[in-house]
């Protein structure tokens, strides 16, 4: 196996150097989107953006969080990160982290004498296989010792140090693309290298918006009457694809049951203002499950715009049948394709 | 215009029309828009939504958003540290950051201020923040307020960044201001492969608050940062 080393920097190939009749330079344009594709390719991607949890684990107690995504196929690691707070000064008390849940590798950090201030922590998940399949990641967090205050919650995906040159990774044998290389039609090699590597990257913006709780304490309702779940509408935004376009799509699920059977179901819905969208999912398990992921479609980023951004808002809602309690544990938002 | 491609979109292609085949020229069209310009324009959409903190309506009874008390610059919110993606001349991709906040009280008002910088950083983020609002060192990697956020109704609140840009929602790091947080963290080459290192640029984001009255506090309700590629 050979290991094609990625830049730390991103490359900004000219379109100026192409032209019609004239020849595409090996190392103005071809090593330029090369190396630009790697790091791409190599760069790994925010699953679960940093949210606010903000709740309390006490000692002896395990609470579990669940986060639906579509990575990108090439990572290898996922670094969480937390915020975490001891309620009360009080030595010993410290928390364990496991990801994924209950099969993890479990990681204890003291924060006992932290009940004023707060303490990023780390834990490191390494994976077994590379994966772009819609999928379930989640994460166990005990206390012992005494109460732990969980105040944020991130995922990503380490950045790769080299991608194979291979047909999973498509690293592009950058020595192959240099001026006075042959041009060959062999795999990872010159320029089919840089096609195939092109064809087969993944560029999205995967995680826009999470947000989770344990299942024992996950948002409830028993009205018929929708409720917003957040103080504020968080503002959403994906990535531009067509010429001219101002919404592009993302998809959504919810880990959610009804506390009871019977009735007609509980609701979940999303809107948005600006790109105008309102999707209602319907509840009627009685055991926790994510729906069928759906397809929304919100504003996307506006180019013409110093800041890229659109002020579009983001409404989450849900509402019982009027006799029976809707029950969301969690609520994933995420981009599914940018091809 | 704030993106490095051509058209500032993603042109469509098919594999099967222009790539792999053996004796077909390397046309200018489809290195031009194909490659090019979707490459550009790949790595400006690749930005990530890093933070996207918003309070619970509902939920478990504990407060979720951050306060402080403090009549001074307080850090009420910190990120665990991310790789933030670099620009080709070593400047870190914009963070747009959305913050939205309130007051306890109407007798008292509330301002915000954002910070990418690193625990451990040359200077510490307070008096990043302190130097930069007070124009001793501008800087656009700080962020804050430009008018008293004066609800008790959680609202978005307005701001700029303090450097010699002056952006609405953004931040930054400039090549110089980045190159102290760049760092080789260790990860396995492959699935269970030989250790190596990865360079990152290594960075978190820091909130601060303060009141104009010690008696009501500052309450952060939302937070969101996105990288951006933007230009400049």
């Amino acid at each position: 196996m050979t290991y094609v080393p990625r830049n730390l920097l991103r490359t900004k190939p000219s379109y100026l150097l192409v032209n019609p009749g004239a020849p595409v330079r090996a190392a103005g344009t071809w090593r330029e989107v090369a190396d630009g594709i790697q790091w791409i390719a190599g760069k790994g991607a925010q699953l679960v953006p940093s949210f606010s949890t903000n709740f309390q684990v006490a000692a002896g107690v395990t609470k579990t969080l669940r986060f639906r995504v579509r990575p990108r196929g090439k990572a290898i690691r996922r670094v969480w990160g937390l915020l975490l707070q001891a309620n009360t000064f009080s030595v010993g008390t410290s928390v364990t982290i496991r990801a994924p849940a209950v099969t993890g590798t479990a990681v204890t950090t003291d924060i006992g004498f932290r009940a004023l201030f707060w303490q990023p922590f780390q834990y490191i998940e390494d994976l077994t296989a590379k994966s772009s399949t819609e999928q379930e990641i989640s994460i166990d967090i005990a206390a012992t010792g005494g109460t732990a205050n969980v105040l944020g919650i991130g995922c990503y995906e380490e950045d790769r140090s080299a991608l194979n040159d291979d047909a999973t990774d498509y690293g592009i044998r950058v020595e192959t693309v240099v001026p006075r290389a042959p041009m060959i039609d062999v795999a990872q090699t010159s320029l089919r290298g840089v096609y195939d590597a092109f064809a087969n990257m993944d560029a999205r913006r995967v995680g826009i918006f999470h947000i989770a709780l344990d299942t024992g304490e996950a948002f409830s309702r028993l009205s018929a009457t929708l409720q917003s779940i957040t103080d504020l509408p968080p503002k959403i935004q994906v990535g531009k694809l067509n010429s001219g376009a101002t919404t592009a799509q993302c998809y959504w699920s919810c880990y959610a049951r009804m506390a009871t059977s019977g009735g007609t179901g509980g609701s979940v819905k999303l809107s948005t203002s600006l790109s105008g969208v309102s999707d209602t999912a319907t509840i009627t398990g009685t055991t926790f499950a994510w729906i069928t992921s759906r397809a929304i479609t919100v504003s996307a980023d506006n180019f013409a715009s110093v800041d890229g951004f659109r002020n579009d808002e983001l409404t989450i809602e849900i509402a019982g049948d009027g006799t029976r309690v809707v029950e969301v544990a969690s609520v994933s938002i995420w981009v599914d394709s940018v091809a | 215009m704030s993106g490095s491609s051509e058209l500032e979109c993603r042109v469509r292609h098919t594999a099967s029309d222009v790539f792999n085949a053996p004796y077909r020229p390397v046309g200018d069209k489809a290195t031009r828009w194909i490659l090019v310009n979707n490459t550009n324009h790949y790595a400006d959409i690749h930005g990530q939504v890093r933070a996207n903190y918003v309070s619970r309506s509902i939920g478990p009874v504990k407060e979720s958003y951050y306060f402080t008390n403090s009549t001074s610059w307080k850090n009420v919110l910190t990120t665990a540290p991310f790789p933030i993606a670099l620009r080709e001349d070593g400047s870190s991709y914009r963070v747009r950051v959305i913050v939205g906040g309130a007051t306890e009280n109407l007798l008292a008002a509330a301002n915000f201020s954002v910070v990418l910088s690193r625990f451990g950083a040359p200077t510490d983020p307070l008096t990043t923040i302190e130097n930069a609002i007070s124009g001793l060192i501008p800087t656009d990697s700080v962020w804050t307020t430009t008018s008293n956020v004066n609800s008790t109704t959680p609202v978005y609140a307005t701001g700029k960044s303090q450097g010699t840009i002056g952006w609405d929602r953004m931040i930054a790091l400039t090549a110089d201001e980045a190159a102290p947080f760049i760092t080789v963290t260790g990860t396995p080459i492959d699935i269970g492969g030989a250790a190596s290192g990865v360079p990152q640029c290594l960075v978190q984001l820091f909130v601060f608050a303060e009141t104009s009255s010690a008696l009501y506090s500052a309450r952060l309700h939302a937070f969101q940062a996105t990288e951006w590629y933007g230009n400049p």
